[in-house]
């Protein structure tokens, strides 16, 4: 036994002894008090926000707003699977005065229950039958509750409109949950008083990016095809609200037009856990304190690009309010480094800083202008930036054959940054606006500023769904993920679905012609 | 269970999504996911570290070849293998980390994210002064980064700054509520005597800790474990245990603090049979001088030996940086070495604050008959009122000596109520010397 052991740290120190290292002292540390340092906090990570007016049949009086939480969820990740953390507050937050202060905010709160503690086997085990044909099947072992609250910031009221609702399971595999969208994905999309709808659970990542886009800019395809979906197979946790536009208005009225001072609002996501003291200086003990916002997310991929990194923590809980009053911030905006990283990399001109164009897509809204035309806005902003997604309520929503992945820049004004559907391209939106190839920028509103992408223009996994909550169920988790590239069948489902091959032909306006 | 699955399906994808989460990590994490880059790149890491293989390994060096005047592909690897150390106690991983980070340090020497990494090695390598200076200026460039604040908080626990370290973690917390700061919370809760705080906080960074990382969650039971056995809460401290190895099978500390658990319930066969696996995955100094008490207690003398020459051997072989006091209190205990003991303990607080160090130095300057040095040493070691048994044994034993007797008394007794049995061997005296006292 103990020759073992010190064979081992022979072992051990040969190996340490080889190494090529020299600023510290090698050691085999025998007390380990150090508590984890780099970890992830996935279950409150903001992935996506997306506002925009429902395209369902019969609901175009109505918004939905959906936020996405937990990235790059693997299918098959049980027993236990992906769940909302009961732990973390999560809302969906409109500012309707461009004061960068929420005026209304829904909240989720989610309990977790345990049908049967006494099994590995999580969430789902054999209480019944092994099968969960339905959300209240006893096989559905670990089923989540949530509540919903409106807090309307105005008169400081609480409203909670919905509460014991239950999250879907996830899609575990044909023998546990069969026909899922139809037993537990559609029964999991409940009415609310008002005549809206709500969802929260797992659904297919629908956000479609070539990752090796940002590989230092080693674009794979500079175009809107032939890239690879790094998303594709995995899944994430929706919730999904739909509400009265009159709901969501400063006047609390459906807007008379896309002008109307009441037409645009502002929208965001968040989460937020609770703090602590860690010791109090009167000796009381306290235990758990208020939530603190800990993850934002309004316009997409703005955390990533545009935010420096000794920001990041700060930025992920600062209120939108106070967005334009960083210095940082303003100027990581006026003058973002992935565009200087464009110009140096394709050899392209970008605008010259200070870049007012992108202060304007992210920060206080489109004016009306003379290159977007009289009815279209998205300003909302008392002069100071916030960053947050924009949606004009007052701009019918287009119809889903007739949507443009480009949206604004593809023509299509219902599109980003006109809010946000699930279905635009927004990272060929932002690199085109990042390197200065939009309308609003005309001097480099020219190829290939104008024609940047990164070669991923649909979900491979298929068009989104024509109801609420529009994404697809999740991806079942009885096989792993295969290949990023796609099947052949689904490059035939593309291109049925969308005419991905065709480069964009912009007008004199930058819009597709 | 969950790990398991989870990686083996991971394996069969990790060469096609470690290229392309790799490449993500140049500007931003997948899915428009948006934390620090350390996490970004812990992301890609953990993809990377659910493989065994040299594969895992291979990609990030591609990267670095990809991007050889860029520190990303070096942090990659460094967050590689700092969380392979963790998950399997071989500290020599960490070296490669080190190496890492000082290739990174070469091709970009001002970049935050190596330098961040490289202070949180300063810390495993228990150089808790350049850690807390490379941390202070890490802090001033980026005031409001939550990572920076865990260095600080670490670095002045470990040095015995307390104010410091609770205002750092105050403020890690307020910015970034999460697995990390919760456990810090906890640790200093603990530090200050504050169980129920403590068992909160570990209970939430437990459940806050990332699915994908076994062993953050299994460190947080693990350190919950450990609370409740230093209250003699000897069967929520087994669950736990029980709880931690479910999520990461094998994980040493778990069963080590199994082992002391099983001991000090007097199942002394079940505790060597665990001390043993865990010392033979990972030989450590805690696993050994538990064992060595059994097999004392047992009356098992050359076994008990062998094992505390293997503690002598692990420290010899970790050199003077490291934190050395866990032999000395041994020696202490065994009455052997006491010269040499209090020239650790001496040395050791020349460095150092923390209520832990002048535990450690009360004990050798008792044993070597240094009553006074030891009495004004254990105050300092009690100034927190952090409730460890073992600091109250040694308080009582040293009141004793200088003729305090209702305090030693109180001590004694308060050491054995809070865990009546916190030493195999130790508790016996702490009982026969208050029996003396009544």
């Amino acid at each position: 036994m103990i020759n073992n052991i010190l064979r081992k740290i022979g072992c051990s120190f040969a190996a340490v002894a080889l190494g090529v290292s020299t600023f510290l002292v090698p050691v085999l540390a025998s007390s380990h008090a150090e508590a984890p340092l780099i970890s992830m906090d996935r279950f409150a990570d903001n992935t996506d926000t997306y506002a925009f007016r429902s395209v369902e049949a019969g609901r175009s009086g109505f918004v939905t707003l959906i936020a996405n939480y937990i990235p790059l969820q693997e299918p098959s990740a049980g027993p236990q699977w992906f769940r909302w953390d009961d732990s973390v507050l999560y809302e969906i937050k409109i500012d309707n005065t461009g004061d960068g202060i929420e005026d209304i905010k829904y909240q989720f709160r989610f309990t977790t229950q345990t049908v049967n503690s006494n099994t590995v086997l999580g969430q789902s085990t054999v209480n019944q039958d092994g099968v969960i044909s339905n959300l209240n099947d006893p096989d559905y072992n670990m089923p989540q509750t949530y509540t919903v609250t409106v807090v309307d910031m105005g008169s400081g009221k609480s409203r909670v409109v919905a509460s014991g609702l239950r999250t879907p399971p996830a899609n575990i595999g044909p023998r546990v949950t069969p026909n899922y969208e139809t037993n537990l994905g559609q029964p999991a999309v409940y009415n609310l008083r008002g005549g809206g709808k709500v969802f929260a659970g797992q659904r297919d990542e629908y956000f479609y990016i070539d990752l090796g886009v940002f590989d230092a800019l080693n674009l794979r395809s500079i175009g809107v095809s032939g890239g690879v979906d790094t998303t594709k197979g995995y899944n994430v946790s929706t919730l999904a609200i739909e509400v009265p536009i009159q709901s969501l208005t400063r006047t609390g009225a459906i807007p008379t037009g896309p002008t109307a001072s009441d037409a645009v609002i502002g929208v965001w996501a968040t989460s937020s856990r609770q703090t602590m003291r860690v010791i109090n200086a009167d000796g009381t003990r306290t235990q758990s304190g208020g939530f603190q916002q800990i993850s934002r997310l309004g316009n997409p991929l703005v955390n990533e690009l545009v935010i420096p990194l000794g920001l990041k923590d700060a930025f992920n809980s600062l209120s939108p309010q106070f967005d334009g009053t960083i210095p940082q911030v303003v100027q990581a905006v006026q003058d973002p480094e992935l565009s200087r990283l464009l110009a140096a990399v394709f050899g392209i001109t970008i605008p010259p800083p200070p870049r007012n164009d992108l202060v304007q897509i992210f920060g206080t809204g489109i004016p009306v202008n003379s290159t977007t035309g009289p009815n279209y806005t998205t300003f909302l902003s008392d002069g100071v930036a916030h960053e947050y997604l924009r949606l004009n309520v007052a701009i019918p929503p287009t119809a889903i054959g007739s949507q443009n992945r480009l949206g604004l820049l593809g023509g299509d004004v219902a599109g980003f940054p006109n809010g946000r559907r699930v279905f635009d391209d927004v990272t060929d939106i932002e690199l085109r606006a990042l390197a200065g190839g939009t309308p609003f920028t005309p001097a480099q509103n020219i190829a290939p500023n104008n024609a940047l992408g990164d070669g991923v223009s649909f979900n491979p996994e298929g068009p989104l769904l024509t109801r609420f909550p529009y994404l697809l169920p999740p991806n079942q988790g009885n096989q792993p993920r295969t290949s990023n590239q796609l099947r052949p069948e689904e490059q035939e489902n593309a291109r049925a679905t969308h005419d991905f091959t065709k480069i964009p032909v912009v007008d004199q306006n930058g819009f597709l012609k | 269970m969950f790990q398991i699955i989870l990686s083996k399906r991971i394996r069969s994808i990790t060469v096609v999504l470690t290229v392309i989460i790799a490449a993500a990590t140049v500007f931003f994490s997948a899915c428009s996911t948006h934390r620090s880059d350390i996490e970004t790149t812990a992301k890609a890491a953990e993809i990377l570290i659910q493989d065994d293989g040299d594969a895992a390994v291979d990609q990030a060096i591609a990267l670095i070849n990809k991007v050889p005047d860029s520190a990303i592909g070096y942090d990659q690897l460094a967050v590689h293998y700092i969380k392979k150390a963790r998950q399997t106690g071989d500290f020599t991983l960490n070296e490669k980390a080190v190496s890492a980070i000082e290739k990174a340090l070469e091709v970009a020497p001002n970049d935050d994210n190596s330098r961040k990494l490289k202070a949180s090695l300063l810390l495993t390598y228990h150089k808790f002064d350049e850690a807390l200076g490379l941390g202070k200026e890490l802090n001033q460039a980026a005031p409001n980064d939550a990572f920076v604040y865990g260095i600080l908080t670490d670095a002045n626990v470990e040095l015995g700054n307390y104010d410091d370290a609770v205002a750092a973690a105050q403020r890690m917390v307020d910015l970034r509520p999460n697995s990390s700061s919760y456990a810090r919370v906890a640790h200093l809760r603990s530090l200050h005597g504050d169980m129920k705080g403590a068992v909160e906080a570990f209970k939430l960074a437990a459940r806050t800790a990332d699915p994908a990382d076994a062993e953050a969650q299994s460190w947080c039971l693990s350190q919950l474990g450990d609370e409740y056995w230093k209250y003699g809460k000897y069967a929520d401290a087994g669950r736990t245990y029980d709880e931690a190895l479910t999520i990461l099978p094998n994980y040493y500390l778990a069963l080590v603090g199994k082992g002391r658990n099983l001991a000090s319930q007097n199942d002394l066969t079940a505790a060597a049979q665990i001390l043993v696996t865990a010392t033979d995955r990972i030989p450590n100094v805690e696993g050994a001088i538990l064992l060595g008490n059994i097999y004392q207690k047992l009356g098992m003398n050359e076994k008990a030996k062998q094992q505390y020459d293997l503690v002598e051997v692990i420290e010899a072989k970790l050199g003077v940086n490291n934190d050395q006091k866990r032999l000395a209190l041994l020696w202490a205990d065994q009455e052997i070495n006491l010269e040499k003991a209090l020239e650790i303990t001496s040395r050791e607080s020349q460095m150092r604050k923390d209520v832990l160090t002048y535990d450690a130095l009360a004990w050798t300057l008792y044993r070597l008959g240094k009553f006074e040095d030891a009495e004004s040493a254990i105050s300092a070691a009690l100034r927190l009122k952090s409730n460890d048994a073992r600091t109250l044994f040694h308080a009582g034993m040293i009141q004793k000596a200088r003729g305090k007797r209702a305090e030693a008394k109180q001590s004694l007794s308060k050491a054995l109520k809070l865990n009546p049995e916190f030493d195999l061997l130790q508790s016996d005296i702490a009982r026969s010397n208050l029996l003396e006292l009544k």
